[in-house]
C-alpha cells in the first residue's frame, strides 16, 4: 500500500524530531524519531513494507515489530488527516 | 518531557528561528493611532515601494529559512494584502512547509480574497479591532469604514472554516467600551481573542503612539477588571524562584524581518542584525554579534543586573524591545515595566486571602 503526507501539512525535521501542523485544527503533532523518518518517507513512491524495511535496518527492531509499527504508524497519520493512501 | 519541548529544546539548543515575522510592506490602508512603523506626523502610502523585499528575495529567503528550520511564517505589514504579489509569496511559503499566519485590518478582505485564503489555508488569520462599533473603531484606525469590514471579513473567514483570531489593543479611547468589544469578538465566534495595553515606540522613535495608552488609573481598573479574564491571585514567588523566569525568546527562537530586509530579533527589539539583501540570513543569524549573544546568553530574570534586586520582579513582564527603544538598552529597566509590575503587585496583595484578617489581627 502507498501512503504519501499531504502536500499542505506544515512540518520540520530538526535533529532527527519531527513537528507537523495541520492548518486546519491548528493541532501540533511532535514526532518522534522513528515517527519523524517515517513521515520523510512517506512520499508515495515507496510502499509501507519497504519503509519497514528502511526501519527495521536503521531502528534496529526485527521486521514483524516494524511492520506493525510502521502500519500503525501510518493509520494515525491518516486518520489524523495528515497523510492519504494513493 | 514530552515530545513537544523536546523537540522546542533541541530547536532552542541549535538556534532554530521557529516563528519569523516578516513585515511584507510599510504601505497601509489605515493610519491607527498607535501603529509602532509611522508615527502620526508621516503619511502612508497605499502602494509598497520599490525598495520593499521582491518575490525572487523572498523565495531564496524562505528557502534558507526552510533549511534552517523555521517552522511558523507570520506575514504583517504595514497591511500585507496590499501587496499585488501576496498571495504568490504566500502560495510560495505554503509550497515549503512553512505554518502561515496573517496580520491583517481586515479592509480588504472581499469574497474573492477569502476563497484564496481559504486555499492558502494558513494556520490562522489575525484582525485588529479596537472597538464595538464604527464610531470608535474607525477612529483608532483612521479608516472611515474599517469597523464595517472587518466584521464583514470574520465572517467571510468563518464561513470558509479559517481559524480567525482577534486581536485588541486597549488604549484610552476604547477603554470604556471593553465588556462589548470582548462579547462582539465571543458572537463573532473567533478561535482567539487576544488584549494588550502596553504600546511601543515608533520605530523612528517617535512618542506619539504611546499617547493613546491607559494613564495609570485605567491600567489599575482594567487589571482588576474581568476583560479578558479576572485578575488570579497568584502567591509571590520567592526571590529565587523569580530570578528563575524566562526572559523573551527575542533572538533565539524569533525573528523579524523589516520590508526593506532588516532582520532584527523580534518586530519590537528593532536592532539590525544585517540586511538580506546584502548578506544571507543564515550568515546574520550565525555570525558573531554582540547582542545575539547576548540574548542567547542571558535566559531568566537573575541574569538581567537591573532586575536582581527588584521588589516587583516575580510580577514583572518586561519586554526587551520596549525597553531598547525606551533607554537604548535591551537589559535595561524601562518606565512601562515598573508601572506595570508595580500595579500587578499592589493588586495582587488586595486580593490576597488572608489579606481581611491580616487587618483585623
Ligand atoms: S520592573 Fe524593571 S527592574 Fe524590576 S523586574 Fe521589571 S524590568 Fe526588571
Amino acid at each position: 500500500m502507498e501512503i504519501f503526507r499531504k502536500k499542505d501539512i506544515p512540518w520540520r525535521i530538526i535533529d532527527g524530531k519531527a513537528l507537523l501542523v495541520n492548518p486546519k485544527t491548528s493541532l501540533l503533532y511532535p514526532l518522534n524519531e522513528t515517527g519523524a523518518r517515517i513521515w520523510e518517507l512517506l512520499d508515495g513512491k515507496i510502499e509501507t513494507n519497504s519503509i519497514a524495511a528502511v526501519i527495521m535496518d536503521e531502528f534496529d527492531v526485527n521486521k514483524d515489530e516494524a511492520r506493525r509499527d510502521v502500519q500503525e504508524f501510518v493509520n494515525s497519520l491518516t486518520e489524523a488527516g495528515l497523510a492519504q493512501k494513493l | 518531557m514530552t515530545l513537544l519541548n523536546d523537540f522546542y529544546i533541541r530547536a532552542e539548543k541549535l538556534k532554530v528561528p521557529l516563528n519569523v515575522l516578516i513585515e511584507l510592506t510599510q504601505a497601509c490602508n489605515a493610519s491607527c493611532l498607535h501603529c509602532y512603523i509611522k508615527s502620526a506626523k508621516e503619511k502612508f502610502t497605499l502602494s509598497p515601494d520599490n525598495n520593499e523585499l521582491t518575490l525572487k528575495q523572498y523565495k531564496e529567503l524562505f528557502e534558507e529559512l526552510a533549511g534552517l528550520g523555521a517552522l511558523n511564517l507570520i506575514f504583517t505589514g504595514g497591511e500585507a494584502l496590499l501587496r499585488k504579489d501576496f498571495f504568490e509569496i504566500a502560495f510560495l511559503a505554503k509550497e515549503m512547509h512553512f505554518a502561515l499566519s496573517i496580520f491583517s485590518n481586515g479592509i480588504l478582505i472581499d469574497e474573492n480574497i477569502s476563497d484564496k485564503l481559504s486555499d492558502l489555508q494558513p494556520v490562522s488569520v489575525y484582525f485588529s479591532l479596537y472597538g464595538k462599533d464604527s464610531l470608535v473603531h474607525d477612529r483608532i484606525t483612521g479608516a472611515d469604514g474599517s469597523f464595517l469590514k472587518v466584521c464583514q471579513a470574520i465572517k467571510l473567514l468563518k464561513e470558509r472554516g479559517i481559524a480567525v483570531g482577534l486581536k485588541t489593543m486597549v488604549m484610552r479611547d476604547n477603554f470604556p467600551q471593553l465588556k462589548e468589544i470582548y462579547s462582539l469578538g465571543k458572537e463573532s465566534g473567533v478561535n482567539t481573542h487576544d488584549f494588550g495595553e502596553e504600546i511601543t515606540r515608533c520605530i523612528d522613535g517617535s512618542c506619539s503612539p504611546q499617547l493613546a495608552q491607559l494613564d495609570e488609573k485605567q491600567l489599575y481598573e482594567y487589571y482588576r477588571g474581568n476583560i479578558p479574564g479576572p485578575f488570579e491571585y497568584r502567591e509571590e514567588l520567592s526571590k529565587e524562584e523569580a530570578m528563575k523566569k524566562q526572559l523573551c525568546a527575542a533572538g533565539t527562537f524569533g525573528a523579524c524581518i523589516s520590508a526593506y530586509g532588516d532582520i532584527y530579533p523580534c518586530a519590537e527589539l528593532r536592532v539590525s542584525l544585517g540586511n538580506i539583501k546584502r548578506e544571507s540570513f543564515s550568515q546574520c543569524w550565525k555570525a558573531k554579534n554582540d547582542i545575539l549573544e547576548e540574548l542567547r546568553l542571558l535566559n531568566t530574570y537573575g541574569d538581567l543586573e537591573a532586575c536582581r534586586e527588584c521588589r516587583n520582579i516575580a510580577f514583572c513582564r518586561r519586554c526587551p524591545g520596549r525597553a531598547f527603544s525606551e533607554t537604548g538598552d535591551w537589559k535595561s529597566c524601562y518606565p512601562g515595566a515598573i508601572l506595570r509590575s508595580r500595579v500587578t503587585r499592589m493588586i495582587n496583595s488586595e486580593l490576597e486571602p488572608n489579606r481581611k484578617e491580616q487587618i483585623c489581627v
